[in-house]
């Protein structure tokens, strides 16, 4: 029988502008989750990023991070295993422009399908998956889909995505490797 | 240049004050759609492609300036 990892992710909400800055954000979570988890978390854990690649926390590899914010709202995702979050905005955009530049052929003709419908939780699946990875927005970006021609993929490789609840004006996509329990935190009412 | 790169991103996120040492992350709190939407906006707009892999590596707007001369690109 395949042993499935089940993988606790803990996801904080805040406002962008919120007093504390990002950095002492991401720390003072990590230390909740490390402490629920019963984890043995340096003192000062130490955040390296790389340029234009993953941040990640030097001195505990094994606890892994990825963070989003997009027109007010600040959002981290914690877990024991390589994690990517997205937030974006509903925004009015040119999403036919953006989605013929960025967006794989089936992600486009799931489009033209649904009126685009999908567009912010394609765009916001592919964005998690690059952070998943690590690889971030590159010129591949429009040659993997996260959906064929009828609906969203639930999964990409070993890459699982699970939409959060993000109201009428945000759509929120996680991607790792496996769920288990997600425990969303929202600070901000 | 400045005045075009002014007036897209304002059209695009609605942000203004930008100068030439603004930092597109720092100082205007762009994310990765934002900036994505003012590449299309641009692209559009001059009728040329960026490349995303340069995109990075433009961190303020006299650093998009300096590309677009560097490339021969022109209003």
């Amino acid at each position: 029988m395949k042993n499935i990892k089940l993988d606790p992710i803990w996801i904080f909400l805040c406002h962008k502008n919120d007093p504390i800055p990002a950095s002492e954000r991401i720390l003072c979570c990590a230390q909740v989750y490390g402490a629920a988890l019963g984890m043995q978390l340096p003192g000062q854990l130490k955040i390296t990023r790389p340029d234009n690649k993953k941040p990640y926390f030097e001195n505990a590899l094994f606890l892994h991070f990825s963070v989003s914010h997009s027109d007010g709202l600040w959002i981290l995702a914690l877990s024991t295993l390589p994690v990517g979050i997205d937030a974006q905005h509903h925004r009015a955009c040119d999403k036919k422009g953006i989605a013929s530049r960025f967006f794989h052929p089936k992600e486009q003709a799931l489009l033209e399908n649904d009126q685009y419908t999908s567009f912010f939780r394609i765009w916001t699946a592919k964005e998690s998956y690059v952070k998943y990875t690590g690889a971030g927005i590159t010129d591949d970006y429009a040659s993997f889909s996260v959906a064929d021609t009828a609906r969203l993929s639930v999964s990409l490789g070993n890459a699982i995505f699970s939409f959060l609840p993000g109201g009428d004006h945000f759509t929120l996509c996680l991607c790792s490797e496996s769920v288990g329990t997600i425990f969303l935190k929202d600070t901000r009412f | 240049m400045l005045a075009l790169i002014q007036e897209i991103i304002y059209n695009v996120t609605g942000k203004t004050n930008v100068h030439y040492d603004t930092d597109f992350i720092k100082d205007l709190e762009l994310n990765s759609f934002d900036i994505m939407n003012i590449i299309c906006a641009f692209e559009d707009r001059l009728g040329v492609s960026v490349p995303t892999r340069d995109v990075w590596q433009l961190h303020q707007v006299k650093d998009a300036i300096a590309y677009m001369e560097q490339k021969g690109i022109t209003l």
